[in-house]
Protein backbone atom coordinates (compact mmCIF):
# COMPACT_ATOMS: atom_id res chain seq x y z
CA UNK A 1 0.00 0.00 0.00
CA UNK A 2 1.05 3.02 -0.76
CA UNK A 3 1.67 6.01 1.64
CA UNK A 4 -1.02 8.73 -0.16
CA UNK A 5 -3.18 5.47 0.19
CA UNK A 6 -2.25 5.00 3.65
CA UNK A 7 -3.22 8.24 4.69
CA UNK A 8 -6.64 8.39 2.67
CA UNK A 9 -7.62 5.32 4.47
CA UNK A 10 -6.24 6.99 7.76
CA UNK A 11 -8.61 9.96 6.78
CA UNK A 12 -11.28 7.95 5.65
CA UNK A 13 -11.28 6.32 9.30
CA UNK A 14 -11.22 9.63 11.27
CA UNK A 15 -15.03 10.80 10.05
CA UNK A 16 -15.39 7.52 12.61
CA UNK A 17 -13.22 8.54 15.33
CA UNK A 18 -16.24 9.64 17.73
CA UNK A 19 -18.50 7.05 16.99
CA UNK A 20 -14.70 4.66 18.09
CA UNK A 21 -14.58 6.71 20.65
CA UNK A 22 -18.48 6.18 21.93
CA UNK A 23 -18.20 2.34 21.47
CA UNK A 24 -15.43 2.16 23.49
CA UNK A 25 -16.72 4.39 25.99
CA UNK A 26 -19.77 1.87 26.29
CA UNK A 27 -17.82 -1.19 26.13
CA UNK A 28 -16.30 -0.22 28.99
CA UNK A 29 -19.01 1.11 30.92
CA UNK A 30 -20.27 -2.75 30.49
CA UNK A 31 -17.51 -3.82 31.48
CA UNK A 32 -17.45 -1.90 34.42
CA UNK A 33 -21.32 -2.41 35.50
CA UNK A 34 -20.10 -6.64 35.03
CA UNK A 35 -16.76 -6.02 37.06
CA UNK A 36 -18.68 -4.24 39.87
CA UNK A 37 -21.71 -7.01 40.13
CA UNK A 38 -18.97 -9.94 40.08
CA UNK A 39 -16.78 -8.27 42.95
CA UNK A 40 -20.56 -7.41 44.91
CA UNK A 41 -20.85 -11.28 44.37
CA UNK A 42 -17.56 -12.33 45.60
CA UNK A 43 -17.70 -10.03 48.31
CA UNK A 44 -20.91 -11.67 49.94
CA UNK A 45 -19.15 -15.11 49.07
CA UNK A 46 -15.73 -14.59 50.52
CA UNK A 47 -17.00 -12.22 53.42
CA UNK A 48 -19.57 -14.81 54.60
CA UNK A 49 -16.93 -17.43 54.59
CA UNK A 50 -13.99 -15.30 56.79
CA UNK A 51 -17.34 -14.65 59.16
CA UNK A 52 -18.08 -18.38 59.18
CA UNK A 53 -14.81 -19.21 60.02
CA UNK A 54 -14.10 -16.78 63.14
CA UNK A 55 -17.57 -17.86 64.24
CA UNK A 56 -16.52 -21.55 63.96
CA UNK A 57 -13.02 -20.44 66.27
CA UNK A 58 -14.60 -18.59 68.72
CA UNK A 59 -16.97 -21.48 69.22
CA UNK A 60 -13.81 -23.92 69.86
CA UNK A 61 -14.05 -24.84 73.54
CA UNK A 62 -10.81 -26.30 73.03
CA UNK A 63 -7.69 -23.75 72.29
CA UNK A 64 -4.61 -25.91 72.52
CA UNK A 65 -2.09 -26.33 69.69
CA UNK A 66 -3.35 -28.69 66.86
CA UNK A 67 -1.28 -32.15 66.59
CA UNK A 68 0.57 -31.62 62.88
CA UNK A 69 -0.49 -34.89 62.20
CA UNK A 70 -4.47 -34.00 62.70
CA UNK A 71 -4.29 -30.88 61.11
CA UNK A 72 -5.34 -31.99 57.82
CA UNK A 73 -8.25 -33.57 59.17
CA UNK A 74 -8.64 -30.37 61.21
CA UNK A 75 -8.92 -28.09 58.56
CA UNK A 76 -11.31 -30.23 56.38
CA UNK A 77 -13.94 -30.63 59.09
CA UNK A 78 -13.87 -26.67 60.12
CA UNK A 79 -14.05 -25.84 56.04
CA UNK A 80 -16.89 -28.21 55.79
CA UNK A 81 -18.76 -27.02 58.87
CA UNK A 82 -18.22 -23.50 57.09
CA UNK A 83 -19.04 -24.42 53.79
CA UNK A 84 -22.74 -25.64 54.84
CA UNK A 85 -23.30 -22.45 55.77
CA UNK A 86 -22.41 -20.54 52.73
CA UNK A 87 -24.68 -18.35 50.78
CA UNK A 88 -26.36 -20.79 47.44
CA UNK A 89 -23.71 -21.19 44.88
CA UNK A 90 -26.13 -20.44 42.22
CA UNK A 91 -25.72 -16.82 43.65
CA UNK A 92 -21.95 -17.15 41.78
CA UNK A 93 -22.48 -20.21 39.57
CA UNK A 94 -25.78 -21.44 37.78
CA UNK A 95 -26.14 -24.89 37.11
CA UNK A 96 -23.32 -26.58 34.61
CA UNK A 97 -24.31 -27.68 31.56
CA UNK A 98 -25.35 -31.52 31.12
CA UNK A 99 -26.64 -31.41 34.85
CA UNK A 100 -29.96 -31.86 33.86
CA UNK A 101 -28.93 -34.54 30.89
CA UNK A 102 -27.47 -36.92 33.29
CA UNK A 103 -29.53 -36.79 36.09
CA UNK A 104 -31.59 -39.91 35.71
CA UNK A 105 -27.90 -41.99 35.06
CA UNK A 106 -25.96 -42.50 38.45
CA UNK A 107 -24.12 -45.23 38.91
CA UNK A 108 -25.44 -46.15 42.24
CA UNK A 109 -27.05 -44.69 45.12
CA UNK A 110 -25.35 -41.16 46.25
CA UNK A 111 -26.04 -38.47 49.46
CA UNK A 112 -25.75 -35.68 46.61
CA UNK A 113 -24.74 -35.35 42.67
CA UNK A 114 -23.50 -31.76 41.14
CA UNK A 115 -21.22 -31.01 38.22
CA UNK A 116 -17.26 -30.86 38.50
CA UNK A 117 -17.48 -27.39 37.32
CA UNK A 118 -20.23 -26.86 40.69
CA UNK A 119 -17.93 -29.07 42.74
CA UNK A 120 -14.57 -26.78 41.98
CA UNK A 121 -16.27 -23.73 41.19
CA UNK A 122 -19.49 -23.37 43.71
CA UNK A 123 -19.47 -22.58 46.78
CA UNK A 124 -16.20 -25.24 48.03
CA UNK A 125 -13.88 -23.17 45.45
CA UNK A 126 -12.07 -21.28 48.35
CA UNK A 127 -12.37 -24.70 50.49
CA UNK A 128 -10.11 -26.14 47.73
CA UNK A 129 -7.64 -23.63 47.49
CA UNK A 130 -7.08 -23.21 51.07
CA UNK A 131 -6.41 -26.83 51.13
CA UNK A 132 -4.32 -26.86 48.52
CA UNK A 133 -2.05 -24.13 50.90
CA UNK A 134 -2.34 -26.53 53.99
CA UNK A 135 1.34 -26.82 54.15
CA UNK A 136 1.83 -23.13 54.20
CA UNK A 137 -0.80 -23.34 57.30
CA UNK A 138 1.41 -25.99 58.78
CA UNK A 139 4.42 -24.17 59.36
CA UNK A 140 5.81 -22.61 62.34
CA UNK A 141 6.71 -19.34 60.64
CA UNK A 142 3.79 -17.20 60.54
CA UNK A 143 3.62 -16.69 56.49
CA UNK A 144 3.19 -13.59 54.60
CA UNK A 145 -0.63 -13.82 54.60
CA UNK A 146 -1.57 -10.75 52.17
CA UNK A 147 0.39 -13.33 50.00
CA UNK A 148 -1.40 -16.14 51.01
CA UNK A 149 -4.62 -14.37 50.64
CA UNK A 150 -3.41 -13.05 46.46
CA UNK A 151 -2.66 -16.72 45.86
CA UNK A 152 -6.32 -18.49 47.17
CA UNK A 153 -8.45 -16.27 45.49
CA UNK A 154 -6.09 -16.40 41.94
CA UNK A 155 -7.01 -19.41 41.90
CA UNK A 156 -10.44 -18.80 41.78
CA UNK A 157 -11.93 -18.15 38.31
CA UNK A 158 -14.37 -15.95 38.77
CA UNK A 159 -12.48 -13.94 41.13
CA UNK A 160 -10.27 -13.58 38.46
CA UNK A 161 -12.32 -12.69 35.50
CA UNK A 162 -15.21 -10.69 34.43
CA UNK A 163 -16.83 -12.20 31.64
CA UNK A 164 -13.73 -14.20 30.13
CA UNK A 165 -11.68 -11.38 30.48
CA UNK A 166 -8.57 -11.10 32.77
CA UNK A 167 -9.98 -8.67 35.74
CA UNK A 168 -6.68 -6.90 35.63
CA UNK A 169 -6.51 -6.31 32.47
CA UNK A 170 -10.20 -5.00 32.34
CA UNK A 171 -9.30 -2.55 35.57
CA UNK A 172 -5.77 -1.35 33.70
CA UNK A 173 -7.67 -0.94 30.43
CA UNK A 174 -10.48 1.43 32.65
CA UNK A 175 -7.21 3.37 33.94
CA UNK A 176 -5.81 4.16 30.47
CA UNK A 177 -9.06 4.37 28.75
CA UNK A 178 -9.60 8.35 29.66
CA UNK A 179 -6.13 9.32 28.69
CA UNK A 180 -6.69 7.39 25.22
CA UNK A 181 -10.19 9.25 24.99
CA UNK A 182 -7.84 12.89 25.32
CA UNK A 183 -5.41 11.29 22.60
CA UNK A 184 -7.88 10.11 20.05
CA UNK A 185 -9.57 13.41 20.40
CA UNK A 186 -6.43 14.99 19.57
CA UNK A 187 -5.64 12.84 17.21
CA UNK A 188 -8.92 13.52 15.08
CA UNK A 189 -8.44 16.95 15.59
CA UNK A 190 -4.93 17.15 13.90
CA UNK A 191 -6.20 14.54 11.35
CA UNK A 192 -9.24 17.29 10.40
CA UNK A 193 -6.60 19.75 10.20
CA UNK A 194 -4.32 18.01 7.86
CA UNK A 195 -7.35 17.10 5.71
CA UNK A 196 -8.58 21.04 5.70
CA UNK A 197 -5.20 22.86 5.41
CA UNK A 198 -4.11 21.18 1.58
CA UNK A 199 -8.00 23.20 0.80
CA UNK A 200 -7.01 26.34 1.37
CA UNK A 201 -4.27 26.41 -0.91
CA UNK A 202 -6.74 25.76 -3.71
CA UNK A 203 -8.36 29.02 -3.78
CA UNK A 204 -8.12 31.49 -5.99
CA UNK A 205 -7.42 34.87 -3.92
CA UNK A 206 -8.19 36.61 -7.28
CA UNK A 207 -12.01 35.44 -7.49
CA UNK A 208 -13.02 34.45 -3.99
CA UNK A 209 -16.33 34.71 -4.12
CA UNK A 210 -16.55 31.37 -6.24
CA UNK A 211 -13.97 29.82 -3.55
CA UNK A 212 -16.92 29.28 -1.11
CA UNK A 213 -17.09 26.01 -1.44
CA UNK A 214 -14.29 25.22 -0.62
CA UNK A 215 -13.68 27.40 2.40
CA UNK A 216 -17.24 25.55 3.87
CA UNK A 217 -15.66 22.71 3.18
CA UNK A 218 -12.27 23.68 5.00
CA UNK A 219 -14.80 25.04 8.15
CA UNK A 220 -16.59 21.44 8.15
CA UNK A 221 -12.93 19.73 8.48
CA UNK A 222 -12.04 22.28 11.34
CA UNK A 223 -15.38 21.76 13.08
CA UNK A 224 -15.29 18.08 12.90
CA UNK A 225 -12.00 18.27 14.56
CA UNK A 226 -13.09 20.22 17.09
CA UNK A 227 -15.87 17.81 17.92
CA UNK A 228 -13.43 14.93 18.24
CA UNK A 229 -11.66 16.86 21.04
CA UNK A 230 -14.88 18.23 22.62
CA UNK A 231 -16.50 14.74 22.22
CA UNK A 232 -12.70 13.11 23.87
CA UNK A 233 -12.47 15.34 26.89
CA UNK A 234 -16.11 14.55 27.74
CA UNK A 235 -15.35 10.83 27.49
CA UNK A 236 -12.33 11.21 29.51
CA UNK A 237 -13.59 12.92 31.72
CA UNK A 238 -16.93 11.19 32.42
CA UNK A 239 -14.36 7.71 32.68
CA UNK A 240 -12.69 9.65 34.91
CA UNK A 241 -14.69 10.45 37.13
CA UNK A 242 -16.45 6.94 37.05
CA UNK A 243 -13.10 5.40 38.26
CA UNK A 244 -12.28 7.80 41.01
CA UNK A 245 -16.37 7.50 42.44
CA UNK A 246 -16.85 4.09 41.95
CA UNK A 247 -13.11 2.07 41.75
CA UNK A 248 -13.64 -1.49 41.37
CA UNK A 249 -9.92 -2.03 43.89
CA UNK A 250 -12.06 -1.02 47.17
CA UNK A 251 -13.79 -4.10 47.25
CA UNK A 252 -11.42 -6.47 46.00
CA UNK A 253 -9.09 -5.21 48.70
CA UNK A 254 -11.46 -5.45 51.10
CA UNK A 255 -12.38 -9.13 50.28
CA UNK A 256 -8.64 -9.64 50.47
CA UNK A 257 -8.19 -8.23 53.78
CA UNK A 258 -10.86 -10.86 55.15
CA UNK A 259 -9.49 -13.65 53.46
CA UNK A 260 -6.01 -12.94 54.92
CA UNK A 261 -7.76 -12.18 58.33
CA UNK A 262 -9.31 -15.94 58.09
CA UNK A 263 -5.95 -17.40 57.37
CA UNK A 264 -4.08 -15.88 59.80
CA UNK A 265 -6.82 -16.93 62.76
CA UNK A 266 -6.84 -20.56 60.90
CA UNK A 267 -2.90 -20.40 61.29
CA UNK A 268 -3.27 -18.84 65.16
CA UNK A 269 -6.12 -21.54 65.91
CA UNK A 270 -3.59 -24.41 64.48
CA UNK A 271 -0.57 -23.44 66.36
CA UNK A 272 -1.91 -22.81 69.55
CA UNK A 273 -3.28 -19.19 69.28
CA UNK A 274 0.58 -18.88 69.77
CA UNK A 275 1.59 -14.42 68.84
CA UNK A 276 5.09 -14.31 67.09
CA UNK A 277 7.92 -14.43 69.23
CA UNK A 278 8.79 -10.38 69.52
CA UNK A 279 5.28 -10.14 70.00
CA UNK A 280 5.57 -12.50 73.01
CA UNK A 281 9.22 -10.60 73.94
CA UNK A 282 7.05 -7.61 73.80
CA UNK A 283 4.07 -8.44 76.04
CA UNK A 284 6.92 -9.90 78.67
CA UNK A 285 8.94 -6.86 78.52
CA UNK A 286 5.86 -4.83 78.78
CA UNK A 287 4.28 -6.31 81.98
CA UNK A 288 7.98 -6.67 83.82
CA UNK A 289 7.78 -2.98 83.44
CA UNK A 290 4.07 -2.80 85.04
CA UNK A 291 5.24 -5.18 87.60
CA UNK A 292 8.34 -3.18 88.76
CA UNK A 293 6.93 0.37 87.99
CA UNK A 294 4.41 -0.74 90.48
CA UNK A 295 6.91 -1.19 93.16
CA UNK A 296 8.88 2.01 92.29
CA UNK A 297 12.37 0.64 91.41
CA UNK A 298 13.58 3.05 89.06
CA UNK A 299 16.75 1.39 88.19
CA UNK A 300 14.58 -1.96 87.17
CA UNK A 301 12.13 0.12 85.05
CA UNK A 302 15.36 1.56 83.62
CA UNK A 303 17.04 -1.91 83.26
CA UNK A 304 13.64 -2.99 81.75
CA UNK A 305 13.66 0.01 79.31
CA UNK A 306 17.33 -1.14 78.33
CA UNK A 307 16.59 -4.31 77.17
CA UNK A 308 13.22 -3.57 75.18
CA UNK A 309 15.48 -0.84 73.12
CA UNK A 310 16.89 -3.48 71.24
CA UNK A 311 13.82 -5.65 70.73
CA UNK A 312 12.07 -2.55 69.53
CA UNK A 313 14.55 -1.59 67.34
CA UNK A 314 14.77 -5.14 65.43
CA UNK A 315 10.80 -5.03 64.94
CA UNK A 316 11.26 -1.52 63.52
CA UNK A 317 13.88 -2.99 61.13
CA UNK A 318 11.75 -5.83 60.31
CA UNK A 319 8.81 -3.80 59.68
CA UNK A 320 11.15 -1.28 57.44
CA UNK A 321 12.46 -4.36 55.18
CA UNK A 322 9.28 -5.52 54.78
CA UNK A 323 8.06 -2.24 53.53
CA UNK A 324 11.28 -1.49 51.45
CA UNK A 325 10.23 -5.14 49.19
CA UNK A 326 8.96 -4.97 46.14
CA UNK A 327 5.45 -6.77 45.58
CA UNK A 328 6.68 -10.24 44.44
CA UNK A 329 4.52 -12.12 42.08
CA UNK A 330 4.88 -15.71 43.07
CA UNK A 331 6.19 -18.22 40.99
CA UNK A 332 3.63 -20.32 39.86
CA UNK A 333 3.55 -23.92 39.10
CA UNK A 334 4.44 -24.42 35.37
CA UNK A 335 1.03 -26.55 35.43
CA UNK A 336 -0.92 -23.76 36.70
CA UNK A 337 0.45 -21.27 33.87
CA UNK B 1 -11.40 -23.30 37.24
CA UNK B 2 -9.53 -24.16 40.86
CA UNK B 3 -8.33 -28.12 39.84
CA UNK B 4 -8.47 -29.81 43.34
CA UNK B 5 -5.10 -31.07 44.13
CA UNK B 6 -6.07 -34.41 44.34
CA UNK B 7 -6.83 -34.23 40.93
CA UNK B 8 -3.57 -32.94 39.72
CA UNK B 9 -2.24 -35.93 41.85
CA UNK B 10 -4.12 -38.57 40.58
CA UNK B 11 -2.15 -40.84 38.58
CA UNK B 12 -4.75 -40.96 35.27
CA UNK B 13 -3.64 -36.94 34.58
CA UNK B 14 0.11 -37.32 34.66
CA UNK B 15 1.94 -35.04 32.60
CA UNK B 16 -1.39 -33.17 31.90
CA UNK B 17 -1.93 -29.32 32.10
CA UNK B 18 -4.63 -27.91 34.66
CA UNK B 19 -6.37 -26.55 30.89
CA UNK B 20 -6.75 -30.50 29.90
CA UNK B 21 -7.60 -31.72 33.25
CA UNK B 22 -10.15 -28.79 33.45
CA UNK B 23 -11.24 -29.77 29.37
CA UNK B 24 -11.63 -33.67 30.14
CA UNK B 25 -13.63 -33.25 33.82
CA UNK B 26 -15.80 -30.04 32.81
CA UNK B 27 -18.97 -31.77 32.27
CA UNK B 28 -18.09 -34.94 34.52
CA UNK B 29 -20.09 -35.19 37.53
CA UNK B 30 -19.09 -35.59 41.77
CA UNK B 31 -20.82 -37.46 43.60
CA UNK B 32 -20.67 -37.16 47.45
CA UNK B 33 -21.52 -40.29 49.49
CA UNK B 34 -21.18 -40.98 53.27
CA UNK B 35 -19.42 -43.86 55.47
CA UNK B 36 -21.37 -47.15 54.45
CA UNK B 37 -22.50 -46.11 51.32
CA UNK B 38 -21.64 -48.57 48.39
CA UNK B 39 -20.26 -46.80 45.54
CA UNK B 40 -19.45 -49.35 43.36
CA UNK B 41 -21.22 -52.90 43.64
CA UNK B 42 -19.86 -55.97 42.65
CA UNK B 43 -21.68 -57.70 39.10
CA UNK B 44 -23.31 -54.26 38.02
CA UNK B 45 -23.12 -53.00 34.32
CA UNK B 46 -20.31 -50.02 34.36
CA UNK B 47 -19.00 -47.68 32.04
CA UNK B 48 -17.16 -44.65 33.93
CA UNK B 49 -14.11 -44.60 35.96
CA UNK B 50 -14.11 -42.81 39.46
CA UNK B 51 -11.87 -40.93 40.81
CA UNK B 52 -11.40 -40.37 44.87
CA UNK B 53 -11.83 -36.83 45.50
CA UNK B 54 -12.01 -36.89 48.99
CA UNK B 55 -12.19 -39.31 51.53
CA UNK B 56 -11.77 -42.97 52.00
CA UNK B 57 -12.60 -46.06 50.41
CA UNK B 58 -12.15 -49.84 50.79
CA UNK B 59 -12.49 -52.30 47.75
CA UNK B 60 -13.84 -55.69 48.97
CA UNK B 61 -15.24 -58.81 47.46
CA UNK B 62 -17.00 -61.21 49.48
CA UNK B 63 -16.01 -65.07 49.49
CA UNK B 64 -17.03 -67.79 50.41
CA UNK B 65 -15.29 -67.38 53.81
CA UNK B 66 -16.56 -63.77 53.99
CA UNK B 67 -15.79 -60.22 53.02
CA UNK B 68 -11.92 -60.11 51.54
CA UNK B 69 -10.60 -56.28 52.18
CA UNK B 70 -8.45 -56.12 48.94
CA UNK B 71 -7.45 -52.34 49.14
CA UNK B 72 -7.92 -49.31 50.83
CA UNK B 73 -8.91 -46.13 48.76
CA UNK B 74 -7.88 -42.45 49.64
CA UNK B 75 -7.72 -38.79 47.83
CA UNK B 76 -6.39 -38.86 44.30
CA UNK B 77 -7.07 -42.53 43.51
CA UNK B 78 -8.57 -44.36 40.49
CA UNK B 79 -11.00 -47.29 40.46
CA UNK B 80 -13.08 -48.91 38.15
CA UNK B 81 -10.72 -47.91 35.01
CA UNK B 82 -11.17 -51.57 34.09
CA UNK B 83 -14.17 -50.79 31.81
CA UNK B 84 -11.97 -48.28 29.55
CA UNK B 85 -9.96 -51.44 28.65
CA UNK B 86 -12.21 -54.40 28.43
CA UNK B 87 -14.33 -55.43 31.35
CA UNK B 88 -17.95 -54.15 31.61
CA UNK B 89 -18.80 -55.52 34.94
CA UNK B 90 -17.76 -54.53 38.11
CA UNK B 91 -15.57 -57.30 40.20
CA UNK B 92 -15.62 -56.00 43.63
CA UNK B 93 -17.40 -54.06 46.06
CA UNK B 94 -16.22 -50.47 46.91
CA UNK B 95 -17.77 -49.14 49.97
CA UNK B 96 -16.83 -45.05 51.43
CA UNK B 97 -15.29 -45.30 55.19
CA UNK B 98 -16.15 -41.35 55.55
CA UNK B 99 -17.88 -38.56 53.66
CA UNK B 100 -16.44 -38.99 50.26
CA UNK B 101 -16.64 -36.70 47.08
CA UNK B 102 -16.59 -39.05 43.73
CA UNK B 103 -15.38 -37.86 40.87
CA UNK B 104 -17.31 -40.09 37.57
CA UNK B 105 -15.60 -39.91 34.34
CA UNK B 106 -17.76 -41.17 31.80
CA UNK B 107 -16.17 -44.19 29.01
CA UNK B 108 -17.56 -41.90 26.02
CA UNK B 109 -16.07 -38.88 27.76
CA UNK B 110 -12.50 -40.55 27.40
CA UNK B 111 -13.23 -41.80 24.22
CA UNK B 112 -14.58 -38.34 22.75
CA UNK B 113 -11.23 -37.29 23.02
CA UNK B 114 -10.01 -39.63 20.40
CA UNK B 115 -10.90 -37.36 17.67
CA UNK B 116 -10.85 -34.12 19.79
CA UNK B 117 -7.60 -34.19 21.62
CA UNK B 118 -5.60 -37.03 20.48
CA UNK B 119 -2.59 -35.85 22.31
CA UNK B 120 -4.53 -35.34 25.64
CA UNK B 121 -5.97 -39.26 24.95
CA UNK B 122 -2.99 -40.12 24.18
CA UNK B 123 -1.57 -39.90 27.66
CA UNK B 124 -4.36 -40.37 29.20
CA UNK B 125 -4.01 -44.25 28.17
CA UNK B 126 -0.24 -44.28 28.71
CA UNK B 127 -1.32 -43.41 32.26
CA UNK B 128 -3.78 -45.90 33.01
CA UNK B 129 -1.76 -48.28 31.16
CA UNK B 130 0.94 -47.52 33.46
CA UNK B 131 -1.78 -47.61 36.10
CA UNK B 132 -2.77 -51.12 35.13
CA UNK B 133 1.62 -52.38 34.88
CA UNK B 134 1.51 -51.23 38.48
CA UNK B 135 -1.48 -53.21 39.66
CA UNK B 136 -0.25 -56.22 37.70
CA UNK B 137 2.99 -56.05 39.16
CA UNK B 138 1.44 -56.01 42.63
CA UNK B 139 -0.63 -59.06 42.22
CA UNK B 140 2.61 -60.83 40.69
CA UNK B 141 4.15 -60.20 43.90
CA UNK B 142 0.86 -60.94 45.82
CA UNK B 143 0.78 -64.40 43.88
CA UNK B 144 4.64 -65.01 44.36
CA UNK B 145 4.36 -64.31 48.31
CA UNK B 146 0.87 -66.76 48.03
CA UNK B 147 2.86 -69.68 46.26
CA UNK B 148 5.43 -69.24 48.83
CA UNK B 149 3.42 -69.22 51.90
CA UNK B 150 1.73 -72.34 50.15
CA UNK B 151 5.19 -73.90 50.15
Amino acid sequence: MHTSEFMATVLGMSDYLIEFMGLCLAGALMFRLLASRASRRDQIYFKTFARGIEKTLDAETALNKIDEAHVDEWLVGLLNRVTVNLPNRNLRFGKGRGAQDRANDAPTRFREKEMFTEFAEGKKSIVHSIRGHVDVLKSEFPPNFGELADRILDQDRQWKTVAGVPIETVSRMLDILPGLFVIGGILGTFIGIATGLPKIGMIDLNRISESSPILASFIDNIALSMRTSIFGIMFSVAMTVLNTTFPIHTQRIDVEKSVQRCLELIWNRIHGDKLSHADQRIIELLEQIAHVGAGGQREAVAAVLTATAPVLQAVAAQVTAVSAEPSVTPIRDPKAA
Amino acid sequence: MAIPDHLRGCPLFYELYDEEIERIVKYCTVYTFEAGDVIVKDGQDGNEIFVMLEGTATVRKTTAKGPLLIQSLKNGDVFGEMVLVDEKKRSADIIAESHSYVLEIKYDDVFRLFKSEAQIFSIMILNLSRLLAKRLRSANEFVLKLQEGGK
